[in-house]
């Protein structure tokens, strides 16, 4: 499914992973200083917005990973409504002997947008970056060592395999009449019986990919050709000055609208 | 022209007291097609690991002797320098991958060569050609079957270019017909490309026509036999068999008609040899009959019964109206190839997994109504990884885990114990820890956790993976003596000579369905069946077979 998405050949897809990567790091720093809950509100959609044009990746597709991490985002709201540094002025109402002032709800909303932001960033770099483009970006541009690179790619490669060997040792531990376990002593002798296993085949097969890494040849130096050289090209231009625009944008829109 | 040279090599492992390889002396030369045999555990993989340098520069070993790879040490050369003169294709599909896809994994070794752009692409398109990939170059790797793993591994070797390829049981984990179409490749490699192969295998008999040399590694990790295959087999079989070795089954039909008094002129390698010694003699002597099984009969009580089950991963039907019984008593295989839905069939039957329709009935009981307990107490698992089953620091406790579970004190089961420990022979190790056991250990000790609560059906997931020819014999054996004693047993596996040796009835799964249920003489004989399943009938079937059609021949 997400493979699909990351292969597919819509705009973002094609701008170059490490400038995708520091534009998340930008949209953090200019997050910083906004709490008013207007800017990051109006920021979320044109986010959600290019993610679906600009990826085309389907908004229900989406959906299905920022509603779990919207319940994460009202509880800013909740902790600022009940836990506020400074209780705003203007009483809205009280639940119980608790008063719930407008200033605070605004800023728990804020914050709460501002998380959802961050998550929609990441998921536009995850939905839209091959692993492997990310990869060689990084020892392209980044000079990141190539031994931690392919190292990454194939602790990468791991991880649906430790899934898989996770679920059979389960079964295993069942059949042994081993059932669900009560409590939290069981838990943790639950953890320590299945991690002795797993850490012996992670050892093992991570032993043996090394070996088979090596003996295609792989020492790890800069000192190797590429076949898919990671360019920049016009397209990243145009989507650092989209970024700048946007950025620009809304700090206008906030001065002029937002802030009265 | 000498390509490898191996002197006086010494190789042990840290925290071991006995070497891995003692005094071996071993010459290659450009081209050659050499076998290496030896028993589990006997050093073939450290011998192949020492011929790139991989030992001791990456795994800590002490080694001793002198290995010359194209007159260079290859202790002295980088990996990339090794990887041009010398390739291994590892025994695991999973693990010798690091990229995900296709394509960049076999750009992976020639970007380590640092070929230019052209270079890499005619390569990378030439393997794939080679080992018939092209179409799924842009694929997941992990979307692809075993058998095609292994060719993608093999592709990535070929587009390198190396002077030695070693293959280090690649079919170990394959179905016979992928086993099949990787030999294929690699007997269109030796002819073609006219390379030097050194085999590690032990999936011998359809390789054997193609092998110029075989070297054996005995228990002491010594070279024990190097010659021509024709003369190893002939001449040193006894202590071949001694050693646990894999012997092709060609090899020991022949000698057992030797003890009748079969004077080979040319010892038989083929089917075709075989035949053509045969004919002159006309039949004048018996090859020997598989031990006939007691036939099925109908009066046994079922024990296991799956009535009309299906099931299916995300709309995908992997079982479509499955029935069949297992009734008290009998040793069951079964049968299909890769994907055919065998793993899902025995996770419904563990209640792992639920059948979307139909019912599973044990002991007349349905599988639905029965409490966890209740059904371990009747029926045994014994999966592939025998190491995912261990949960106690030492095989004792691990033996006596079933029997706590029960509230029996100590005294009630002490001689239980002992005797399980007995019969699987780990007395020695009952203080070792599970882990710490070997491979053939390790696999006895999984059979006999499930034992403890007298279960009566026990269902093996592939028993014999990865075990020597002592190994599979103890535990084969181990598993005929307890359906002897009247236990009923289900075991899922590929190896053919295994089900015409052992089981008496067999069940092939194909298609989602089942394709087949009876006994074994007769499944041998549906021929059309066996092809569509992708199976092949025993080797040692299709000599008997041969000899009844030579006897019938020669009374007309």
């Amino acid at each position: 499914m997400i493979e699909n998405h990351q292969k597919s050949n819509h705009f973002l897809q094609q701008v170059n992973p490490t400038l995708k990567l520091i534009s998340i790091l930008t949209v953090i720093f200019f997050m910083m200083p906004i709490f008013d809950p207007w800017t990051p509100f109006v920021f979320l959609l044109l986010t959600i917005n290019a993610i679906k044009v600009l990826g085309g990746v389907s908004l229900r597709f989406l959906f299905k990973f920022l509603a779990p991490l919207s319940l994460f985002a009202f509880s800013f709201v909740w902790i600022n409504v009940v836990f506020p540094s400074e209780r705003g002025e203007t009483i809205l109402f009280t639940i119980g002997s608790m008063p719930v002032a407008l200033e605070n709800i605004k800023t728990g909303i804020s914050l709460g947008l501002r998380s959802l932001i961050f998550a929609s960033w990441s998921l536009l770099f995850v939905l839209t970056t091959e692993p492997t483009k990310f990869m060689l970006s990084l020892i392209q541009h980044c000079r990141l060592p190539p031994r931690l690179g392919y190292g990454m790619m194939a602790a990468y490669r791991f991880l649906p395999l430790f899934q898989e060997e996770l679920n059979q040792v389960r079964a295993a531990h069942r059949i042994r009449g081993l059932g669900e376990p009560k409590g939290f002593t069981d838990r943790v002798y639950e953890i320590k019986r299945y991690l002795i296993p797993l850490l012996a085949s992670a050892i093992r097969k991570a032993e043996r990919i090394a070996i088979a890494m090596e003996s295609k040849g792989f020492d790890g130096s800069r000192q190797r050709s590429y076949y898919t050289i990671i360019k920049w090209t016009s397209k990243d231009l145009l989507f650092s000055t989209g970024l700048i625009i946007l950025f620009s944008g809304l700090l206008l829109l906030r001065k002029s609208y937002f802030l009265l | 022209m000498t390509y490898l040279t191996i002197e006086d090599l010494n190789v042990s492992y840290p925290f071991q007291q006995q070497p891995v390889l003692k005094g071996v002396n071993i010459q290659i030369s450009k081209g050659e097609k050499v076998l290496i045999l030896g028993p589990s555990g006997g050093g073939k993989s450290t011998l192949a690991l020492t011929l790139n340098g991989i030992i001791p520069k990456s795994i800590e070993a002490e080694m001793t002797g002198t290995i010359m790879v194209d007159g260079e040490n290859p202790q002295e050369l980088s990996f990339r320098e090794i990887s041009e003169r010398l390739g291994i294709l590892f025994q695991d599909p999973e693990t010798q991958f690091c990229m995900l896809t296709v394509e960049d994994e076999i750009l992976f070794g020639l970007e380590n060569l640092r070929f230019s752009r052209m270079e890499m692409k005619a390569r990378l398109e030439k393997s794939l050609d080679i080992v018939g990939l092209t179409n799924w170059r842009k694929a997941q790797i992990r979307e692809l079957s075993g058998g095609m793993k292994q060719k993608l591994a093999l592709a990535c070797l070929l587009s390198m270019d190396p002077e030695v390829f070693i293959l280090d049981e690649p079919t170990a984990n394959l179905d016979p017909a992928s086993t099949d179409e990787i030999f294929q490749l690699f007997i269109a490699l030796s002819e073609k490309l006219n390379k030097t192969l050194i085999f590690i295998e032990h999936k011998l008999d359809y390789l054997l026509p193609y092998l110029e040399r075989v070297i054996v590694l005995g228990q002491e990790g010594k070279v024990i036999a190097d010659g021509a295959p024709r003369d190893i087999f002939n001449h040193r079989f006894p202590t071949l068999i001694e050693e646990g070795i894999w012997v092709p089954q060609i090899c020991r039909y022949a000698k057992n008609m030797e003890k009748q008094g079969m004077k080979w002129r040319h010892f038989p390698l083929t089917i075709e040899e075989w035949k053509r010694e045969l004919e002159s003699e006309a039949g004048a002597f018996q090859v020997p009959q598989m031990q006939k099984k007691q036939v099925l009969s109908n009066n046994k009580t079922p024990l296991l019964q799956v009535e009309n089950v299906s099931f299916s991963y995300q709309k995908q039907p992997v079982l479509q109206n499955i029935s069949f019984s297992i009734s008290n008593g009998d040793f069951v295989a079964l049968l299909g190839s890769n994907g055919a839905g065998k793993s899902t069939l025995s996770k419904t039957l563990m209640k792992l997994l639920k059948p979307e329709k139909g019912e599973i009935y044990l002991d007349n009981k349905p599988l639905s109504r029965l409490k966890a307990y209740e059904h371990m107490q009747k029926v045994g698992f014994v999966f592939q990884n025998p190491e995912h089953q261990f949960i106690c620091d030492t095989v004792e406790q691990e033996l006596s885990y079933g029997f706590k579970i029960r509230g029996w004190r100590k005294e009630k089961w002490q001689p239980g114990l002992n005797e399980l420990l007995a019969q699987f022979h780990l007395t020695a190790q009952r203080q070792n820890n599970p882990f710490s056991l070997s491979q053939g250990q390790k696999r006895r000790l999984s059979v006999a956790t499930m034992l403890t609560n007298d279960q009566q059906l026990l269902i093996l997931d592939e028993p014999t993976f990865g075990q020597d020819y002592a190994n599979m014999k103890v535990i084969m054996n181990l598993l005929k003596e307890l359906n002897q004693n009247g236990k009923t047993i289900l075991m899922v596996t590929h190896d053919m000579e295994l089900v015409s040796e052992y089981a008496n009835k067999v069940i092939l799964l194909h298609d989602r369905e089942i394709a087949y249920q009876g006994d074994v003489i007769s499944f041998f004989k549906k021929e059309e069946l066996l092809h569509k399943a992708s199976l092949k009938v025993p080797f040692s079937y299709s000599l008997q077979n041969l000899a009844k059609v030579g006897k019938e021949a020669a009374i007309l």
